[in-house]
């Protein structure tokens, strides 16, 4: 049999979820038509896998004159994202199927709900494998358009209060990224280069020394706030922990999980352009690392006195997208190491968010006042609560802990002592703040009105999988997990020479 | 010429109250945007991507949103913004400073195209600003999803500006997604008048901390 091309890879990637939301838009019963969305996610994450493979193996692919486009870092991105949706699928079949067979969901909600998860997983695709800077933006607004009815799957005050904020910020914040695209594409074309399109990332980053640096400084800024908005960076993330504590579990798992990476992803691409432009004296580097910082600071304050469960995972959620903002700041080794903390963050967060869910759907509530106990209600929702927080505030041996480490000694070794200090701050005071909550949450008794709850296995390894990755990803960080992480990093800071401190960070405890 | 009536729509959408009159005043906002590309370097850019892009943003900018908008409109019984942050001569005042600003930044940064059409940057920033005052001063849910669009304008009159030669793809693709971002904006503003009774963002105050 002959082997099809392998250009066509991206175009199933945005055919598949395509096709599912279409299928699931015409399927007639509920049960079958979720069953449809999950199988499509399934088979987008398994074209995914086969895309990464390749792309890692044997080089980028390039599809669609030059639009469609998957390299290292898009590939990256892309297994993150599939592994997000492909648990958050399982294990929305579990949540929503409680909810479908007690009547809290209508069959026209599964319908709305089906289509726009797909749909949402096509958007967020089409953001990874956008080589035009135009139609990745077109994407980004897309996620947000598509989501926006997720989050009040489950009418009420607050969720469409949520929902409401939601929408009306991240539309305002996409456009100040739209002007952003605007400006790098019209440095490109003051730049008076004849070869190429001016919109695709590929000609920017190869004629990004010849930009004019005060354009791109200002294009930079725009990107920066906009997707910043997105990625739920501080000052602009107001809209973040609403629309998370308010949507359904698994609708919260997929928004932490990756629509926030997403976001961060197109500010990724944008960094090594405009480091270029500006004679790569780290200009773009230290204002991304100072809006990380500061993301960290709100986090840490909100965090300590929080009293809503999801609420409390929304602003880890700034948290950690500002760990991961700091580490590109630092560059070198911390680049590395911030893709690394985003695979860590993203199954950490889907975990947890998992766990709220469950628990939340027996105590009726995310109130942590109410929630005690949680270990006595559910075994494995307990535990996954439990692992997941230690793991979020950056206990030992988790793979956060590690990456974290990786972003600490590459401030040490590139000198930002002041860096250093306000992250070490942060995460300390986080870590106190999560810790005063966690143990009542788990350990205790729990209030006589709440049933326990019997686990299928499916539910034993929804929790256990998550979990044993991010134990063996703390302990030892795999080859191939290594080369990608490399050739990722290099992408996104091109004059990086990690190898050496790599093996020393690897080889400690 | 256009440019003036843009900055005059500019300052009659912050001065006005009625919701029906700014409904108006941004639909006509937009179809003065879609002749912008036309009247530039007068027929020399007259293609056929350009003239087929200006007509599809003069149909979506001025009738498929604003119908919509309106649709909106008659199911609430919004018809005047209530107790704005600002009075109204107060937000006349704004839209002079958002003039001097615009002018102030157009000056600092040498954006291309600007040399030829020194007046056009100073109105697009103005566009931008206005819409950001009004998504951010004023309190009914309807009125912030025309401050939306106006800013919408803005960044439209920008890239009229800075570049003449997008891909036709990725314009459509960036209407496409203004008119279903104001449907949904839309189908909110139903939910919330029919849920809470009125559509006030200012009194969406429920989530805090």
């Amino acid at each position: 049999m002959p082997m099809p091309s392998p250009s066509i890879l991206p175009w199933l990637l945005l055919a598949i979820p395509l096709l599912a939301a279409a299928l699931c838009a015409v399927v007639p019963k509920a049960r079958t038509l979720l069953l449809c969305a999950w199988g499509g996610v399934w088979l987008a994450a398994g074209t995914g896998a086969v895309t990464a493979a390749h792309v890692f193996g044997q080089g980028t692919l390039v599809a669609a004159a030059g639009w469609l486009r998957v390299d290292a870092l898009s590939a990256y991105h892309l297994i993150v994202m599939d592994l997000v949706f492909a648990a958050s699928s399982l294990y929305a079949h579990v949540y929503f199927g409680e909810e479908l067979a007690s009547g809290r969901l209508a069959p026209s909600q599964a319908r709305r709900l089906a289509v726009l998860w797909c749909s949402a997983l096509a958007a967020m695709t089409g953001v990874l494998v956008s080589n035009n800077l135009g139609m990745m933006w077109v994407s980004m607004e897309a996620t947000t358009l598509f989501t926006a009815f997720l989050i009040s799957l489950h009418p009420s005050d607050e969720s469409l209060e949520a929902m409401w904020k939601y929408i009306l910020i991240c539309s305002i914040g996409v456009a100040f990224a739209f002007l952003g695209t605007l400006l790098f594409s019209a440095a490109y074309s003051q730049a008076g280069i004849e070869a190429g399109e001016p919109m695709l990332w590929t000609t920017l980053q190869a004629h990004a020394a010849s930009l004019d640096p005060s354009l791109v400084k200002l294009a930079f800024v725009f990107i920066l706030v906009g997707y910043g908005t997105k990625a739920g960076l501080a000052p602009v993330h107001n809209w973040l922990p609403d629309a998370h504590s308010q949507a359904p579990a698994p609708v919260s798992a997929i928004f932490s999980g990756f629509m926030l990476n997403a976001a961060l992803y197109c500010i990724m691409r944008y960094l090594p352009i405009a480091e270029i432009a500006t004679a790569n004296v780290g200009w773009a580097r230290h204002l991304i690392g100072g809006i990380g910082l500061l993301s960290i600071g709100v986090a840490a304050a909100f965090i300590l006195f929080q009293g809503d469960l999801k609420r409390l995972l929304a602003y880890h959620s700034v948290e950690h997208l500002g760990i991961i903002a700091v580490g590109l700041g630092l560059g070198g080794l911390g680049t590395f190491a911030a893709l690394f903390h985003t695979l860590n963050h993203s199954l950490c967060k889907a975990l947890a968010f998992f766990a709220a869910g469950r628990l939340g759907q027996r105590y009726g509530s995310h109130d942590m006042e109410r929630i005690n106990g949680a270990l006595r209600v559910s075994s494995v929702w307990g535990v996954a609560i439990l692992a997941s927080l230690l793991a979020l505030v950056g206990v030992a041996p988790f793979a956060l802990f590690m990456s974290e480490f990786q972003i600490v000694w590459a401030a040490v070794q590139a000198g930002a002592y002041t860096t250093l200090i306000l992250f070490l701050l942060g995460a300390g005071i986080v870590f106190a703040g999560a810790l005063s909550h966690v143990i009542p949450l788990v350990f205790g008794p729990a209030p006589s009105d709440v049933r326990s709850l019997r686990a299928t296995s499916l539910e034993w390894a929804l929790v256990g999988v998550p979990l044993l990755v991010l134990l063996g990803l703390g302990i030892d960080m795999p080859a191939p997990l290594q080369s990608a992480l490399h050739q990722a990093a290099v992408l996104i800071d091109p004059g990086n020479t990690l190898a050496a401190p790599l093996v020393a960070v690897g080889g400690l405890p | 010429m256009v440019l003036v009536l843009l900055l005059i729509c500019d300052i009659r959408l912050l001065a006005g109250s009625r919701l029906r009159a700014l409904i108006q005043t941004v639909a006509l906002q937009g179809v003065l945007l879609a002749t912008l590309p036309l009247l530039l370097e007068g027929g020399g850019l007259s293609t056929a991507h350009v003239q087929s892009l200006a007509a599809g943003v003069a149909l979506i900018k001025g009738w498929v949103i604003p119908r919509s908008l309106r649709r909106a409109l008659r199911e609430t019984d919004a018809q005047r913004e209530v107790e704005p942050l600002f009075g109204f001569n107060l937000s006349l005042l704004v839209s002079l400073v958002i003039l001097a600003t615009s002018v102030w930044i157009s000056h600092g940064v040498a954006f291309p195209g600007a040399v030829k059409y020194p007046l056009l940057t100073p109105v697009a920033f103005s566009t931008l600003l206005s819409g950001l005052y009004l998504v951010m001063a004023r309190r009914q849910a309807l009125t912030q999803v025309v401050g939306y669009l106006v800013f919408e304008n803005g960044i439209y009159a920008f890239g009229v500006v800075v570049l003449h030669d997008q891909p036709l793809l990725v314009e459509m693709g960036v209407l496409f997604d203004l008119v279903v971002g104001v449907l949904v904006m839309g189908l909110v503003v139903f939910q919330l008048e029919r849920r809470l009774g009125h559509s006030d963002a200012g009194r969406l105050d429920r989530l805090r901390g």
